[in-house]
């Protein structure tokens, strides 16, 4: 029996949102290091860390940073396989399959490594051209470390942050950050909405699944679902409207006013020292300044 | 098409952020005026609507589904300022909650896909939809060309970003720091699969929904 697989996909991607955020809020309530820490520095000093790690170019340092990524996952009480799974499972996988074709001489021309293949001649088309030997190059190799380093290294920082974190206290912490009050509001209703919306779509497609004995042709599929997505727009909208009344009638007068409040402990200062501190240590190691 | 870390460089992120900034204070300014005290409500249940709205997965071909990014959609529905504030907000949420698209790249993803991408939208569905009625044709196929020529904007900036890296940042020895391909590799990788596949997608979707609303919700199109 034909199957209405895009009805299976649509459940399936609203499940792998509902599920992401329940892992992070499991995380985010665990007493561990990071979870200690307030919103406010924990979202600086990352975000200091994901610039520190744009600016390094010696894949030593990059590596180095990743294990002190692994070391405060374990501090801050995530699992260790569940976090390695959550970094290296999407970007960091993917990345290393669409950097493959830059250890070539192709793309990164340099000392031969290992020669793959050897043609006729060289062939040129236009702005492409292959040499007469394909090979893999020591600066390919080496680019690509390099670029594989980055993206792993900012990546386990950046899940990090997410798991560790609740969501309302990033968009807490992003005041500090200067970011309008009103960016801010917006962020936490829509986090808050979304899984409304996520319930909806949920509700429609059951609704529809239940009731499918044989699939339609598919274009008559893609009109129910343009219909859903209109309905969805539809309801967003009344929604809209419904909540700005409901703010009205509590007395919102287009002031946002959080009930987070933060506290610097001795803790947090000590977070901030020991991040300065490495990022210092990396600047002066990769100068040349401070020696292996 | 959402760009990760470690894929652009400071001086590449830096620059989108700042060309970015100018078109958040002004969609925000523009929106504070129009919209008043409705304005976070409003913009949060459009960046909800615009987060979901990847999740809708439509039937290609042959079994094969595909979902549409529906920036130009929203401009059509919500007007270019809070299409770059929605679209934004949802681009954060996935990049700070979800790990989806870098927090450095952030700047830069919000600038191709909702600054520009809502812009090209919603200005070519405006200048092929000038004067037509709420319920014509000519508004469907205005959908669909400022969808598709709108994602591909988006695809060709980011194949650009990512192309130039290369070119701004080397190592003394010459050696790619970041992104390693050049343009020449990354515009026609990044078109070849929007410009035949994703593109198309989005215009079919995007005009798709807006025939539901114009049968409809036809007071939905007033914009």
């Amino acid at each position: 029996m034909p199957k209405a697989r895009f009805l299976d996909k649509t459940l399936l991607a609203v499940a792998n949102v509902a599920q992401q955020s329940l892992f992070s809020e499991s995380f985010s309530v665990r007493r561990g290091l990071l979870q200690a820490l307030d919103a406010r520095v924990k979202l600086v000093t990352f975000l200091f860390i994901l610039i520190l790690i744009s600016f390094l170019h010696d894949p030593r340092s990059l590596w180095g940073l990743y294990i002190v990524s692994l070391a405060l996952a374990g501090l801050s009480r995530v699992p260790l396989g569940f976090f390695l799974k959550r970094v290296w499972l999407f970007v960091p996988l993917f990345s290393a399959a669409i950097v493959l074709p830059a250890v070539l001489n192709i793309v990164t021309p340099g000392d031969p490594v290992w020669v793959l293949l050897r043609l006729s001649g060289p062939r040129t088309w236009g702005p492409y051209s292959l040499p007469a030997e394909i090979t893999i190059t020591e600066q390919g190799l080496r680019g690509a470390n390099l670029f594989l380093s980055r993206v792993a290294a900012s990546v386990a920082f950046a899940i990090l942050l997410t798991l560790t974190s609740k969501w309302s206290a990033i968009f807490s912490g992003l005041r500090s950050l200067f970011a309008p009050r009103i960016f801010v509001m917006t962020l936490s209703m829509t986090e808050r909405y979304l899984f409304v919306f996520l319930r909806l779509i949920q509700d429609m497609y059951r609704a529809r699944k239940s009731r499918t004995i044989h699939p339609f042709s598919p274009a008559a599929e893609r009109h129910w679902t343009a219909s859903r997505i209109g309905v969805t727009f539809k309801k967003s909208i009344d929604m809209s409207e419904d909540i700005h009344k409901a703010m009205l009638s509590r007395g919102f007068q287009g002031e946002f006013r959080s009930l987070d409040r933060f506290h610097l402990s001795p803790a947090d200062a000590a977070w901030v020292a020991a991040v300065l501190f490495a990022g210092v240590v990396l600047i002066l190691f990769e100068k040349g300044i401070l020696n292996s | 098409m959402h760009i990760p870390d470690g894929y652009l460089g400071p001086a590449t992120y830096g620059t989108l952020f700042g060309i970015t900034a100018p078109f958040w204070g002004y969609a925000s300014w523009k929106l504070n005026r129009t919209l008043k005290s409705r304005q976070a409500p409003y913009l949060a249940l459009g960046a909800a609507f615009s987060f979901v709205i990847m999740m809708f997965n439509i039937p290609v071909l042959g079994g094969t589904t595909g979902h549409a990014t529906g920036t130009t959609l929203i401009a059509v529905l919500l007007g270019p300022w809070a299409t770059i504030i929605a679209v934004s907000v949802a681009l954060v949420i996935q990049a700070l909650l979800f790990g989806d698209g870098g927090i450095t790249a952030l700047g830069a993803n919000c600038f191709n896909i909702a600054v520009a991408g809502g812009l090209a939208g919603w200005g070519i569905y405006r200048v092929i939809a000038a004067g037509s009625d709420v319920r014509s044709k000519r508004r469907l196929v205005a959908a669909a060309i400022a969808a598709y020529l709108s994602l591909n904007v988006s695809a060709l900036l980011t194949a650009v970003e990512l192309g130039v890296q290369p070119l701004l940042e080397r190592s003394p020895e010459g050696q790619p720091l970041y992104s390693p391909y050049p343009l020449t590799i990354t515009i026609p990788a990044m078109l070849l699969e929007h410009v035949f596949l994703f593109g198309v997608v989005e215009a079919v979707i995007t005009a798709l929904v807006l025939r539901y609303l114009q049968k409809h919700e036809p007071e939905m199109l007033r914009l």
